[in-house]
């Protein structure tokens, strides 16, 4: 007894040891820093004209932000390419993932393909799709014009109403595939027996997608929801590379008014504001999420 | 089956092979476009339309980014730099990602260190917090304490994204291995560490691989922390290379291509060969959410 106490003290502190590492990094990178950033909103920092030194302003910064019209268009912006991935993407990587279910010949081969867009740097993805929409020598334009649909180049990312689709389509391409996988490991846990059983009783097969599939794969698309909107939030590097939030602010998205807010006007505290705002808007979609799928889970049963 | 029941199958599967030949052709054609636009010569794709099929293949840029030196190939130069300054970043941050989240792994599994649920809150807040809220706060720390422009910074930045996820995927691993395969070892006069490094990892091999997988890829791929805290040649990692190729107003087209290519090698190749434990990575990773 008594030794076995001492050896589950020596483990503890063993414990603590090897555990170490990993907390005095965290702390240094995400815990201090976050608390320095909720102190650096209340304040002006000043950086632009140092003898002045930083500023108590109290909640200044933040009720700035949230009567800035231009902040909350940016949230906007941030929410069509969260809507857009959330329906047109769970939509398409349904369906693909369905096509992708079925005895293939060279099925590794085909979900490597797949997962290409998944796995490559979204600056890559941004440089890509730059090259897809040149206005002076792009795919897009070389196809529309070799089949006569337009008779000169068009500067696809120039045009005010076009440049955000554009930027939504490409970021479409690379964010789909996640579904697809998720979807796909979802549809072989379904037991084939279901099937089986539901054709014997007469069903057609739109039936079995209706009342066996979908039901089953809906925990999944929860899951979706909520990486996607948190994913999608984060958008920065292909906007950044493509558009620089451009032209007229159009595609400027939250992370981009952010990063302007700090790197083109120095206004940290004020950008810092808009973090916590950023993040709270995030949360309350997470937290909206979960009550929504718990009251659903709940009706259901 | 009757007749016109097969024929009915026949036209689905066919149907079906030819939606699937879509979708891939979709995936892949700005692959294509690039791949051709960094081999074809430039007067093939400045045409109206471009001339689809290039008229000679040559791999001039991808000679010049590997031969470049510091005195020749200026943009050149500065990309190959950006790619070895990746390797070293994301290579340095998979194999210590690995061992201070196997060791971080053990402690909470066997350990019985309470700081398991803690780990859990990490990830999520990690995986939920937009990253440019970081951006400032480091940003004054970095000027303070003279940390700008080092791979060290990106180093420890990039573990501290990762960590919590490699620690996640380890635990649900080590878990999964019998204690009783440990206890021999201890029985047999192994100390902890010995058994964790002796027993526990070598039978751990496809999560450490897992983990490594996306640890290197993640930190390969990250763009908006490397642009802050990186400017010069000694630290600039390759995303921050390409964003200043496509950001310049002249551009090469062939040369931007080829860098393009180049800097999804690495992911692309671990797509392709380690899919399986790709696949499972994301499936595991996806349902703590």
């Amino acid at each position: 007894m008594e030794l076995n106490s001492t050896l589950e003290a020596k483990d503890k502190k063993l414990g603590y040891i090897l555990i170490a590492p990993t907390l005095i990094i965290l702390f240094l990178v995400v815990i201090y820093p976050l608390l320095y950033a909720f102190y650096i909103s209340f304040y002006n920092m000043n950086v632009a004209i140092p003898w002045k030194g930083k500023i108590f302003v109290g909640f200044d910064n933040y009720i700035s932000v949230i009567q800035d019209i231009s902040w909350w268009k940016a949230i906007l912006r941030t929410f069509y390419f969260v809507i857009a991935d959330i329906v047109v993407g769970i939509i398409l990587g349904l369906m693909i993932a369905l096509l992708l279910n079925k005895k293939l010949i060279i099925k590794s081969l085909i979900f490597a393909i797949v997962l290409f867009p998944y796995v490559l740097p979204p600056i890559v993805n941004a440089l890509m799709w730059k090259l897809i929409y040149d206005s002076n020598y792009g795919l897009l334009n070389g196809m529309l014009y070799q089949f006569g649909f337009i008779s000169d180049y068009i500067a696809w990312l120039s045009k005010t109403n076009l440049a955000i689709i554009m930027l939504i389509i490409a970021n479409l391409w690379q964010g789909t595939p996640f579904a697809v996988i998720l979807f796909l490991s979802g549809l072989k846990s379904i037991p084939l027996e279901l099937y089986e059983a539901a054709r014997i009783d007469g069903s057609s097969s739109w039936q079995s997608f209706k009342y066996i599939t979908l039901p089953l794969l809906k925990p999944i698309i929860y899951i979706l929801i909520v990486m996607k909107t948190i994913l999608t939030f984060k958008i920065f590097d292909l906007i950044y590379a493509l558009t620089g939030g451009g032209p007229a602010n159009t595609t400027q998205v939250v992370s981009m008014k952010i990063y302007n807010e700090s790197f083109n006007f120095l206004k940290f505290g004020r950008a810092s504001a808009m973090s916590y705002i950023l993040l709270g808007v995030v949360t309350c979609f997470v937290i909206i999420y979960m009550k929504l799928f718990e009251e659903k889970k709940e009706t259901e049963n | 089956m009757r007749r016109p029941e097969i024929i009915k199958k026949r036209i689905i599967s066919i149907l079906m092979i030819f939606l699937i030949l879509i979708v891939l052709f979709t995936v892949l054609i700005p692959f294509f476009w690039t791949f051709i636009t960094s081999v074809a010569p430039a007067v093939d794709i400045h045409q109206r339309p471009p001339k689809w099929i290039p008229t000679k293949i040559s791999f001039k840029y991808y000679m010049d980014i590997f031969t470049s030196s510091k005195k020749a190939f200026g943009v050149s130069y500065e990309f190959k730099r950006g790619i070895l300054n990746s390797m070293i970043v994301s290579i340095s941050v998979t194999v210590i990602a690995l061992f201070f989240g196997s060791l971080a792994a053990y402690s909470v599994v066997r350990l019985k260190i309470p700081f398991g649920k803690f780990i859990t809150l990490f990830i999520l807040l990690t995986q939920m917090m937009p990253p440019v809220i970081l951006i400032i706060p480091l940003y004054f720390i970095a000027s303070k304490v003279n940390m700008f422009d080092r791979k060290v910074s990106l180093i420890l930045i990039y573990l501290a994204f990762n960590l919590p996820l490699a620690i996640w995927i380890l635990e649900g691993y080590f878990k999964s291995i019998p204690v009783s395969i440990e206890e021999s070892a201890l029985i047999d006069g192994c100390s902890r560490l010995q058994s964790l490094f002796r027993v526990l990892l070598p039978l751990s091999g496809p999560a450490l691989f897992t983990t490594g997988i996306f640890v290197f890829i993640a930190s390969w791929n990250e763009f908006l922390m490397a642009l802050v805290f990186t400017s010069s040649l000694t630290a600039k990692t390759m995303p921050v290379a390409i964003a200043e190729f496509i950001g310049r107003f002249t551009t090469d087209y062939g040369l931007m291509a080829t860098a393009g290519i180049l800097g999804s090698m690495p992911p692309l190749i671990f797509a392709a060969i380690f899919q399986r434990y790709l696949i499972s990575g994301i499936t595991a990773g996806s349902v703590k959410g």
